[in-house]
């Protein structure tokens, strides 16, 4: 840059100066020489005016005096080789020479005809001189020539003097350009190159160098900002990149700061966190837990398609999901996959929640998928349902033990008609017999799928998701309720749709909730027969799909829900039963199921009038 | 008692909501000579006891609708003599306690033993006799003692 600058000047200055010299040269020197030929002519002239007279009278003494006092006037004797004059027949009449008149002299420069004067190069011995020829006349009549010899050497000596002159002026002149531009060029390029030096500082991440300024043009508001007041553009240039560079200092500080600040968040955190490409759906990076939890070692982490760590969300990948909105929807900040299954390294499955954050990693674009292992709170969640269900089974085993009674006294009954056949010595019938034993057999039936129906309740069930009928829940549950309620003159009213959608959920699960609704529904009931003893109680339930959902609603005709209630039923421990009578879990738990299978609950109540419980689930 | 009265067969009645304990009961009752009425409910059976009004009553005490314990209590309002006999599920002693106490003859178990039905309905029987044999002495009283 410096070179080029100055190597650019310097050139425009040469050709500049050259061409000024040669038009110069060509201009001083042709107007010398010309300016010398004007004076050897006024010289001849004069000459030729005050010689005419003497020329006419032959005198050549006078004539002499004439042009030697021409000749040898001031400086002209150094210029003026010789003079002569010649008369009409071209003979010498007087002349200057202190040699004798060189033979055949006068013959170098005739007189050109109809012309003022001549001037023609001639040599005279050892010398070269322009030689001037003008008339001399006397009226109309040319009497004669004056030859007037102006030194060659002279001219050129005046010539070289004056060319020596003006190349040493030129020469002054470019070297002092030469020195300004070397000057100029060094002072526009010195800051850049100082720039330049900063900015491959910067490159190499030498953020803490000497930036050199000067205190003055500090602005007193902010130490680092730094004004452009006045001073040059390149000036100016040097600050406002002094002044980005404060800022990248500046941002780099709080990014560092930021840095030490997340980093042992990321590292520390007790959830596993992944950062995955969005493009590839690589792992870029993950924290120590995650390579804890998910028992892989970070280097494996590294670069491993996230899709193996887990099934459950190939479908709907959070990849898949655009985190700016897809074309349809607006942008979401995030992703939440709740109760998703994943594998540990050698295929051990477990569940988390998933949260998935765009971000920009390194210039990418990618994924901040951060895992929280929901394992042991769903073993949790199943125990503590598996535990309300035997509190259940407790509560219920009055109705249970009559409803297994039945089929047990019809049986006895019957066996022990048999025996009294025997005793009393009676010929039975093979009718008699064949419908006893055809008794006992359906009773032992309807005693063996009571005892199914509890066990499929009492199950503790494995954790994973299946597609549901709502009939079979509810069916089950009222199989080992039924007749209890009828008993307690409670009606169970069913309207069950066929071909209801199937809704992903737990058939174990979802007879606690049909549990718990209708043992609400009978307690509000019962409540509301205390001060009514001839209230018969109805329940109706309904299953019906609408909107894509399967709704199942469950109407009562109890005491009903009064309204500052109706938020906190579904909170655990609130119970507004008599004490010994409820926990206060039963809604708590239902509202816990049915959150996890992605439903939500509703309720409409009137004082006095009844309640209805909506369920309502995704179909699948 | 007259030779008559004993050849007639003693009319019973059940009440019970389970159709196969009915029938069962039917069986029984057939075998030991009774003239046997069921109903499925409380109120199909009052409405045959006062229709038929027999001696004896065997009735469930868990049933939907009127229960056990409603038709005792109504049945010994209407003819105080007829003897009942409740049948109670396992361990429901408290109500069984309670049907005594409202002067029901005997509480049988379910499920029914055929020891323990045979003796409840001798223990009604008896009872029949007892309240029958005192109604005769007071009869015999009032006419040994004319005013």
């Amino acid at each position: 840059m410096k070179n080029q600058i100055f190597v650019t000047i310097l050139l425009v200055i040469l050709i500049i100066s050259a061409t000024i010299a040669l038009l110069a040269r060509w201009i001083l020197i042709s107007g010398l020489t010309k300016e010398l030929e004007l004076r050897g002519i006024a010289v001849a002239h004069s000459i030729a005016e005050r010689g005419a007279g003497f020329v006419l009278e032959k005198n050549s003494p006078e004539l002499l005096t004439i042009i030697f006092d021409e000749a040898r006037l001031m400086e002209r004797q150094h210029m003026i080789n010789y003079i002569y004059v010649l008369d009409r027949s071209d003979q010498v009449i007087s002349h200057t020479f202190t040699i004798p008149f060189p033979i055949g002299f006068t013959k170098a420069n005739p007189m050109p005809e109809n012309a003022s004067h001549g001037v023609r190069l001639v040599e005279h011995g050892a010398n070269t001189s322009y030689d001037i020829v003008v008339p001399m006349n006397e009226g109309l009549y040319r009497i004669g020539t004056v030859h007037v010899g102006l030194s060659k050497e002279h001219i050129d000596k005046l010539v070289s003097k004056l060319r020596f002159m003006f190349l040493g002026f030129i020469s002054a002149v470019i070297i002092i350009i030469f020195y300004v531009s070397h000057r100029i060029s060094r002072h526009i390029t010195m800051p850049i190159t100082r720039l330049t030096r900063i900015s491959d500082e910067l490159s190499q991440g030498n953020f803490d160098f000497n930036l050199g300024q000067e205190s003055d043009t500090v602005d007193p508001d902010c130490l680092f900002y730094r004004k452009n007041q006045g001073r040059d553009e390149v000036s100016q240039l040097a600050d406002s990149f002094l002044n980005m560079v404060w800022s990248i200092r500046l941002y780099r500080k709080r990014l560092q700061e930021s840095e030490l600040k997340y980093r042992p968040l990321f590292d520390s955190a007790p959830n596993p966190i992944f950062v995955v490409d969005a493009s590839t759906e690589t792992i870029l990076d993950a924290n120590p837990r995650a390579e804890e939890l998910y028992e892989y070692p970070l280097e494996a982490l590294f670069g491993m398609p996230f899709q193996r760590l887990g099934q459950d969300h190939i479908k709907d990948s959070p990849i898949a999901v655009r985190p700016h909105g897809s074309a349809s929807g607006p942008a979401k900040d995030y992703v939440y996959y709740p109760r998703i299954l994943h594998l540990k390294n050698g295929g051990h499955p477990f569940y988390v929640n998933m949260h998935a954050c765009p971000i920009r990693y390194g210039g990418r674009q990618a994924i901040v998928v951060a895992i929280t292992d929901i394992t042991e709170m769903i073993e949790k969640d199943a125990q503590l349902v598996q535990a309300a269900k035997m509190k259940t089974l407790g509560e219920m085993s009055a109705g249970i033990v009559h409803e297994i009674n039945q089929p047990l006294n019809t049986i006895k009954m019957g066996s022990d008609y048999l025996t009294l056949l025997l005793d009393q010595k009676k010929t039975i019938t093979e009718v008699q017999i064949r419908d006893i034993v055809t008794e006992i057999s359906e009773q032992v039936d309807r005693a063996t799928e009571i005892i199914n129906n509890l066990r499929a309740f009492g199950r503790k069930s494995d954790l994973t998701m299946e597609l549901v009928s709502m009939k079979e829940p509810i069916q089950g549950v009222l199989s080992i309720i039924g007749r209890q309620f009828s008993i307690q003159r409670i009606a169970i009213r069913l309207d069950l749709a066929d071909n209801l959608p199937l809704v992903k959920a737990q058939n174990n699960h979802l007879q606690q909730v049909f549990f718990n609704l209708l043992n609400n529904a009978r307690d509000a009931i019962q409540e509301k027969m205390e001060p009514e003893p001839d209230l018969y109680g109805d329940i109706h339930v309904r299953t019906y799909s609408e909107d894509g959902k399967v709704v199942v609603s469950v109407t009562d005709n109890g005491s009903g829900i009064p309204e500052p209630f109706r938020d906190k039923i579904f909170e655990p421990f609130f119970t507004t039963k008599k004490t010994g009578k409820g926990m206060g879990l039963g809604l708590a738990i239902t509202y816990g199921i049915v959150r996890d299978y992605g439903g939500t609950i509703k309720i409409e109540s009137t004082p006095g009038q009844g309640t209805t419980f909506y369920l309502i689930f995704s179909a699948v | 008692m007259t030779d008559t009265e004993e050849m007639k067969p003693e009319k019973i009645l059940v009440i019970d909501d389970e159709k196969a304990t009915l029938k069962m009961f039917r069986l029984f009752l057939d075998l030991y000579g009774f003239d046997i009425h069921t109903a499925e409910s409380g109120e199909e059976g009052l409405e045959i006891f006062d229709r038929e009004k027999p001696g004896i009553v065997l009735t469930d005490i868990k049933m939907p609708g009127m229960d056990g314990i409603e038709v005792l209590k109504e049945i010994k309002r209407r003819a105080p003599q007829t003897e009942v006999i409740v049948i109670t599920g396992h361990g429901d002693m408290d109500l069984a306690i309670q049907a005594l106490n409202l002067d029901a003859a005997d509480f049988i178990n379910k499920p029914i033993q055929r020891k323990s039905l045979e003796n409840g309905l001798a223990k009604a029987r008896e009872r029949l006799k007892i309240a029958q044999s005192l109604q005769d002495q007071v009869n015999r009283m009032d006419r040994q003692q004319p005013a």
